[in-house]
């Protein structure tokens, strides 16, 4: 399934090149497309070079790919069904997520509204690929370490870009719908502003959400929190990146309003959390994610003032 | 009273005859007039909704009469991310299957062939816009067609009659 949605991003005429780095889906991290540049994929932490005939390499050599203007004008019209009109907001953003998750970065030309805000972009020649990926699982290290007497923490997820935050948090909410040994499944809200979390597509979510879990897609973060709210009553709300003040005066709306919050966060450290002006009054648990040998772990979670619990 | 009848079926043998060609204008009128409905449709759909072309396709196609309305289901499904065509290669093959036949013009049926040509604007509105020419150029052929209608009409119905009196006369 995962293998075909990587291939379903390509146009026919090309798709037949990344048969062999889709069959390495469950290591692909990164498909990186430059503007007649060679084609670069991240597997496993290695980077790798792909060829006209499809395969990996590890230099670039004469046989290296290197993609052209048109080609990726067809990648990106493909991506966007032909409709580049309806991926405006998205495009503004610098990112269109596909079925699955997968998040397509673009970075071109960026034109200026009357405002001074962007308003599109052109020439897009740079896309990068994030593939996600769903590990049923993630989750299990850190679900003992929220919960106290069968009583579900506010917890804080922090680590820096590509450590494995959504995963964590998209197996957290997982867990927490369908219920665990830990606590009796409870009803989730998740506000999926990236459609990242859920991976949703035309509404529907393409990874295992749990049974009581509503999602709110391409919702901003803010509203969505009010939204569900009001109208779907979650006992806990999920969001991703929180950072902003706004995020945080959302944040404890939920909480005056009875919901338990998970929440993710770029960072390393507590000084970043205190940094980005997250009040850790707010949290009770603060995971800390990052990598190891390459892999994506659990480096530590703190509790209120700092108590270490895990290292 | 056999040459009686053989003159009465000659005469509507050539009103028939005649009155097969209106339809063919008036079949190409209501076609013109489904095809102007179906850009303006796609012309709201892409401003209001902002969905992408195969759902605006499978939306409005149950707005349409055949067989436009069965052409637009088929490129929908035929566009979905899987196959991995492009909308012109997908628009090309279903819509010329169902251009055959028809009576359209070759102009006529160009132009809806060329619509993929339209595509690919990144903002809502531009695009919209952009299906404008389709809806003014159609609106022409149909204005002029309906102009043209009522007296080609009574032309061709009378030329009918008449040639099917002239060869009764010759034949008697």
């Amino acid at each position: 399934m995962k293998e075909s949605q990587i291939l379903n991003i390509f146009p026919n005429r090309i798709r037949e090149r990344f048969y062999q780095a889709a069959k390495r889906v469950d290591e692909l991290q990164e498909i990186r497309l430059l503007a007649e540049q060679p084609v670069r994929i991240i597997c496993g932490g290695q980077e790798y070079f792909l060829n006209i005939t499809g395969e990996l390499s590890r230099i670039i050599g004469n046989g290296s790919w290197y993609i052209s203007t048109g080609e990726m004008e067809q990648i990106l019209n493909h991506i966007c069904s032909y409709s580049r009109y309806a991926f405006e907001e998205d495009i503004r953003q610098g990112f269109i997520t596909v079925a699955g998750g997968h998040r397509v970065g673009v970075a071109g030309q960026v034109i200026l509204g009357d405002d001074g805000k962007v308003k599109n972009m052109k020439y897009i020649r740079c896309m990068n690929i994030r593939i996600a990926h769903e590990i049923q699982g993630a989750a299990d290290i850190l679900m003992p370490l929220i919960h106290e007497n069968g009583r579900l923490l506010n917890t804080l997820l922090i680590a820096p870009p590509g450590c494995g935050k959504t995963t964590m948090l998209r197996d957290l909410i997982r867990q927490i719908s369908d219920g665990s040994k830990w606590s009796p499944g409870k009803q989730v809200g998740v506000v999926d502003e990236r459609s990242e979390i859920a991976g949703s597509y035309m509404g529907m979510p393409g990874n295992e959400m749990g049974i009581r879990t509503d999602i709110l897609d391409a919702c901003p973060k803010v509203q969505g929190i009010m939204m569900l709210i009001r109208s779907m009553a979650p006992q806990v709300l999920a969001v991703d990146e929180i950072g902003s003040r706004e995020d945080m005066e959302a944040v404890h709306m939920a909480l005056q309003c009875g919901c338990k919050v998970i929440a993710t966060m770029h960072g390393e450290t507590m000084e970043d959390v205190q940094g980005k002006k997250i009040e850790e009054q707010a949290f009770e648990r603060f995971a800390f994610l990052g990598k190891r040998n390459g892999k994506c772990v659990l480096l530590g979670v703190r509790g209120k003032e700092g108590v270490k619990l895990y290292d | 009273m056999i040459k009686l009848a053989g003159a009465a079926l000659l005469l509507f043998g050539t009103a028939g005859f005649s009155f097969s060609i209106c339809r063919e204008q008036r079949e190409r009128l209501r076609l013109l007039k489904n095809l102007k409905y179906m850009y303006q449709l796609l012309q709201n759909e892409i401003c209001y909704t902002g969905l992408p072309l195969p759902e605006i396709f499978r939306s409005i196609s149950e707005k349409l009469e055949t067989p436009l309305k069965e052409a637009l289901l088929e490129v929908s499904q035929s566009m979905t991310w899987e196959q991995g065509k492009s909308l012109r290669e997908v628009w090309e093959s279903k819509i010329s299957i169902c251009l055959k036949g028809l009576p359209l013009t070759e102009i006529q049926k160009e132009l809806l062939l060329k619509f993929p040509e339209c595509t690919g604007i990144s903002e809502r509105e531009g695009q919209a816009k952009m299906l404008e020419r389709y809806v003014r150029e159609t609106d022409r052929y149909i204005l002029q067609l309906e102009t043209e209608e009522k007296s080609r009409n009574k032309v061709i119905m009378s030329l009918g009659i008449a040639a099917g009196i002239f060869i009764i006369i010759i034949l008697l």
